[in-house]
């Protein structure tokens, strides 16, 4: 077991660098010249101008060469200069990061909470119509394109019934609280501003349930499995005929025994939690790293998506590796390492 | 014998359903609030497209009304868009050949740190913009000489194109900035400016202006805040903060001004405008100055067929422009004949263009291709001034399909079309807004002549397509370099009748400006350097 | 029989009919469309009605008709794509379980490194790196999916390789190829399938969100997510995304459906 964890976590610094080896030459090969997203017109009709800017960005030298020298300031910590910001992207992702940060835990909770109880309801009244009404729910969200059902709740609750607020983390007018974390729910909350607390968490409401929903399916799916397994066990029957007191200990180590794979359950969300960061955050006009991924993509910014990419695909592996273990430990029938 | 463990899930489901009802409803009583905004705050909305905040790097929409809030020009324009007003120079004088133009400074401007505004600020903004060779020092190219030895007096001599500088120099890209702080901050104006200066990234934080607003905050992709500049030389306005919020959508925008979160919503469309009930709302509509064209490409390499003059000819006979103007506005604009706004010198007055699908066919076969032929349209996928491009292409390719021309559609980002200029792009649209009033922004910027934007894009991988120049227009450039303010009027007008007869650039629509606020607020109108003049602007 | 009515439950049926539905849809749609998807037929952004019953968008189109073609860009694309999917990461992953060392270390880096990326990420890059289309999408989508069968397949071969009539027939000398296509493939595929049909719900969820980025789907084509990227933009119409919205959801849907059931058949462990 403990093979195993070293093994996978000595091959995370090999699988970064052939991340950043593809991400390097996707960007360098897409259809357009870096150029084109520095200059405008004008200044791409003028060599003069064409030749300071590369070199300027180091894009006169070769593609080896450049590879080099990007890997080389990759492991000092640079990654580069946004071609649309301006800023280094490190610093353009650290300032998102919160944002997306905030609304993928409070949806997190929310997924999880929602699928373990939708799950637990599933098992327990198995092959009944809540069963089936709890699974469809569950189906429902995970089937819709998660930017089309943020698009008609906000055109419900904001735009029809004006309940819940537009895009965007506050109302245009407030000011971000003070900085600590960069998450304003906790931010408003430390410098004692409960409007803004409440303005912060009314903005969250839809964006968030909407990405929970797009989890519930999955979460909700591996709750029931597991506790069915449970509750088929024998001792459940016998317990079923000797009374509720024994059926309620038995759902409770039920419940208890569905705690155990929490870790899996995260882990298996977070693809869904990076794939909705990425759409819900453009349909919330939530400026997070999702939002940032959109943009660099649309605007050919190379820097920032390799940046992001390389990110992204760390934060995945290590969450992978994670889930992987803790699912190890839930379920010791699966071999390890094959 | 269920009863106690269905308690389990009654309790659960009871307390869930009770947080959401409280939440949502909270929410309801808490967003009314959102209505009471400050009387000297201002909310904007509006789809930020800012590429820096460097005056001399930035070139946008955006940054024009964003800079121009920032930083002051020596003059600026009156209310009518046409009346040249001091603004940091109190008066000034034109030589007899109108070649010297000589600024005398107010004494009492200074800028955001207190210091006076100098001539050797005027001297080193002129040079670094004129040296940075960004896309705005078009405006600065006549400028030869900058004279700054009286610190309160600026001597400006110019080469070429005299009439228009005062109009030049109100533009946005021309404000004054503090020499001193920015020098500390790694600005540098000479001639190496462009490998030695480093300031950009700083005034992506810091404005060093002496308007009535500095720079507070700036948030790609979020906002821009301005404060007020509390040492502002000038009568204070009414409004002390200024904050637009970056809205892509015109949808959210309307809908953001309907419920107050907003006071001012800067791009929302005629279609969208439609929608809007609140009576809180006011929407007025009057003619603009900016235009979107249809641009043909001779020198693209993946022509089907060469786009000689007859067949462009034929191309721009074969669309409808009122059709146009109704598919993409509602009506809700004009048509205008050539790239020089009907307003603008030597715009007035042209024909007018009309469909003629007879003549377009006849010219089609005359150039040898009576089926028609495929063409393909590389275009940027946006909204520009309310009119969708994808919506536009989809009406050009019904109407060019009537002559038997296919028009394949490839809609790509901004940055994917910068990219394949230089060969691979046989059609496209674009757009332009004045950036001041004059006309020689159009003339530098589209005649077929060396030198000017369109003659490069227009001519390919070549950048030097000898067919596509034009010796009229080239010889009216001449003649315009030493013309007066009526001659020059008469020479634009000439241009614009060769630059319609090109049928390079073919304007296909001048949308009316909507302007779009909150019944309170005061002070509204539309202003062609900054857009809108926040300064003037009050809230009841 | 008792076998086949395990599989058929209600979902599963409903779930079939419904993907019945948008099959013959997708094949048929020319003969019946109400209106030319791509043809202005109409004044612009009307709401539903009698003539027009999902409206028309912003160029006069009927929705109704785009929304019933928009099955003939989906379906084919993501069937196509999860089929090369399951081809390639299949044939990957059983030579790699079979050959062992070498190949099998090299697919399986290759598989880890691709599996390292979040999936919309690297979707989103390839398609960037390719420039916007379908077929450029789907490339893309087929570059993120492989990996997962190339996993599936290679466990499933390790374990049939220990088998007894896998093991006859390598001592009796068989070809490789032989080998693999008829002693090992034919066994394996159960999780495939199951699998796969899944995926091909999410394939046309994954496409409509590159479509929706602008990844995808190029105008005037009528493909479901690029239309919702559409009825963002004009918001107050609400008829305008809803046709498509409501298309892949019941897509979707519909192989979950079959997908469970297929599952539930195959493995009544997971069922009760």
């Amino acid at each position: 077991m403990l093979r195993y964890i070293i093994r996978r976590l000595l091959a995370i610094p090999l699988l970064v660098f052939g991340v950043v080896t593809i991400c390097f030459f996707l960007a360098h090969n897409i259809k357009g010249d870096p150029l084109s997203s520095l200059l405008s017109f004008r200044q791409l009709g003028n060599p003069e101008i064409v030749a300071a800017t590369k070199a300027r960005w180091g894009l006169d030298k070769s593609l080896p060469e450049q590879y080099f020298i990007y890997i080389k300031n990759l492991l000092a910590g640079d990654f580069g200069t946004s071609f649309r910001t301006r800023r280094p992207v490190l610093e353009d992702i650290a300032d998102r990061l919160p944002a997306t940060l905030e609304l993928a835990i409070v949806s997190l909770v929310i997924g999880s909470l929602a699928g373990i109880f939708l799950g637990m309801l599933a098992a327990y009244y198995r092959n009944q119509l809540i069963d089936d009404g709890a699974r469809l729910f569950a189906l429902i969200g995970s089937s819709m394109p998660v930017f089309w059902s943020g698009l008609i709740l906000l055109f419900i609750f904001s735009v029809k019934l004006q309940i819940l607020p537009g895009p965007g983390r506050l109302d245009p007018v407030t000011d971000i609280p003070p900085y600590v974390t960069g998450m304003f729910t906790i931010d408003s909350l430390l410098a004692g501003d409960i409007d803004k607390f409440l303005d912060a968490v009314r903005h969250m409401i839809l964006p968030a349930f909407v990405m929970a929903w797009s989890m519930m399916g999955i979460i909700s799916r591996i709750v029931r499995a597991s506790m069915l397994d449970v509750l088929n066990q024998e001792y459940i029957l016998t317990a079923r005929s000797k009374g509720a007191r024994e059926l309620r200990v038995i759902m409770n180590h039920a419940l208890r025994n569905v705690m155990i794979p929490t870790l899996t359950i995260i882990g298996f969300s977070f693809a869904y939690l990076i794939t909705g960061a990425v759409l819900v955050e453009t349909i919330f006009s939530w400026p997070g790293v999702g939002y940032y991924a959109v943009s660099s993509t649309r605007a050919l910014d190379f820097p920032a998506i390799i940046g992001v990419t390389i990110i992204g695909a760390t934060a995945f592996l290590v969450t992978n590796l994670v889930t992987d273990i803790s699912y190890a430990f839930a379920n010791p029938k699966i071999r390890l390492g094959r | 014998m269920k009863s106690l463990t269905h308690n389990h899930f009654q309790k659960t489901a009871f307390i869930i359903v009770v947080t959401l009802v409280f939440a949502t409803v909270s929410s309801g009583i808490f967003s009314r609030q959102a209505e009471a905004a400050k009387k000297d705050v201002l909310v904007v909305a509006r789809a930020m497209d800012i590429n820096s905040l460097d005056p001399h790097i930035a070139f946008c929409d955006t940054c024009k009304v964003v800079i121009g809030m920032m930083y002051e020009t020596l003059i600026k324009l009156g209310a009518d868009n046409k009346t040249i007003l001091p603004q940091l120079a109190r008066n000034w004088e034109v030589s007899g050949d109108g070649m010297t133009y000589t600024f005398y400074l107010d004494e009492y401007a200074v800028f955001s740190d207190g210091s006076p505004v100098e001539s050797k600020d005027v001297k080193f903004t002129i040079e670094r913009w004129q040296n940075l060779k960004q896309d705005s020092s078009m405006y600065a190219k006549s400028i030869s000489k900058v004279d700054a030895s009286d610190p309160r007096k600026v001597v400006i001599t110019v080469s070429s194109w005299p009439s228009e500088l005062l109009g030049q120099l109100a533009v946005p890209y021309a404000g004054i900035i503090n020499s001193d702080v920015a020098r500390a901050n790694g600005a540098v104006s000479t001639a190496d400016a462009p490998k030695k200066d480093k300031a950009e990234a700083w005034f992506m934080k810091n404005s060093v202006g002496s308007s009535p607003y500095v720079l507070e905050s700036y948030r790609p992709d979020e906002e821009i805040r301005l404060k007020q500049n509390p040492k502002y030389w000038g009568k204070k306005p009414a409004i002390k903060r200024i904050i637009i919020k970056h809205v892509p959508e015109p949808v959210s925008q309307a809908q953001m001004l309907e419920s107050g979160q907003v006071d001012i919503a800067m791009q929302i469309d005629a279609d969208t405008a439609k929608t809007i009930r609140n009576k809180n709302v006011v929407i007025k509509s009057q003619p603009s100055y900016y235009f979107n064209y249809v641009a043909l490409v001779p020198g693209a390499t993946n022509l089907e067929v060469p786009l000689t003059p007859k067949v462009r000819e034929a191309i721009a006979l074969a669309i409808d422009h009122e059709g146009m103007l109704d598919v993409t506005l509602g009506g809700a604009g004009r048509v205008q004949p050539s790239v020089i706004p009907v307003e603008f010198p030597g715009g007035g007055g042209l024909p007018m263009p009309k469909q003629n699908l007879v003549k377009a066919r006849k010219l089609l076969a005359e150039a040898g291709h009576p089926n028609g032929f495929g063409l393909l349209a590389v275009y940027p996928d946006m909204t520009s001034f309310g009119v969708s491009f994808s919506v536009v292409m989809q009406k050009v390719q019904q109407d060019l399909r009537k002559i038997g021309i296919k028009v394949k559609l490839e809609p790509v980002t901004m940055a994917v079309l910068r990219s394949r200029t230089g060969g691979t792009i046989p059609m496209t649209i674009l757009m332009w807004a004045a950036d001041y009033m004059g006309s020689a922004q159009y003339v530098q910027y589209f005649a077929m002549v060396p030198g000017t934007t369109w003659y490069y894009l227009a001519s390919g991988t070549t950048n030097d397509m000898k067919e596509l120049t034009n010796h009229r227009e080239a010889a009216l450039m001449e003649k315009l370099q030493k013309a007066s303010a009526e001659e020059a009027e008469k020479l634009y007008h000439e241009f614009a009748k060769e630059m319609i007869n090109e049928h390079v650039i073919i304007p296909i629509g001048n949308p009316n400006l909507l302007l779009t606020y909150r019944k309170n607020v005061l002070g509204m109108r539309y202003d062609i350097i900054t857009e809108i003049p926040f300064d003037e602007i009050s809230k009841r | 029989m008792k076998k086949y009515d395990h599989l058929l439950t209600i979902p599963v049926i409903i779930g079939a009919l419904i993907i019945l539905f948008w099959v013959i849809t997708a094949l048929s749609i020319d003969l019946w469309q109400p209106y030319d998807p791509l043809e202005m037929v109409s004044r612009r952004l009307q709401p539903p009605s009698t003539k027009h019953l999902l409206g028309t968008d912003a160029l006069g189109r009927d929705v109704f008709s785009r929304t019933l073609h928009g099955a003939r860009h989906s379906i084919p694309i993501a069937m196509m794509v999860v089929i090369s999917a399951v081809t390639i990461g299949s044939l990957l992953g059983a030579v790699a379980g079979y050959s062992g060392k070498w190949i099998d270390g090299f697919v399986m880096r290759l598989v880890d490194v691709t599996l390292a990326f979040p999936p919309i990420l690297l979707a989103m890059a390839v398609a960037a790196a390719l420039g916007p289309g379908l077929r450029n999408a789907s490339i893309a989508m087929v570059v993120v999916w492989w990996p997962v069968y190339a996993r599936l397949m290679r466990a499933q071969t390790l374990e049939v390789r220990e088998r007894d009539h896998v093991e006859a027939a390598i001592a009796s000398g068989v070809s490789r190829t032989r080998l693999l296509f008829v002693h090992i493939l034919p066994v394996c595929w159960t999780p495939v399938l199951i699998n796969a049909t899944m995926d091909f719900g999410q394939a046309v969820l994954l496409l409509a969100s590159l479509s929706f980025i602008g990844l995808g789907a190029t105008p005037p084509t009528p493909e479901w997510g690029a239309m919702i990227s559409e009825g963002a933009k004009f918001f107050y119409y609400w008829w305008i995304a809803l046709g498509p919205g409501v298309s892949i959801l019941l897509v979707v849907l519909g192989f979950n459906f079959i997908g469970d059931g297929l599952r539930d058949y195959f493995d009544p462990r997971t069922s009760d």
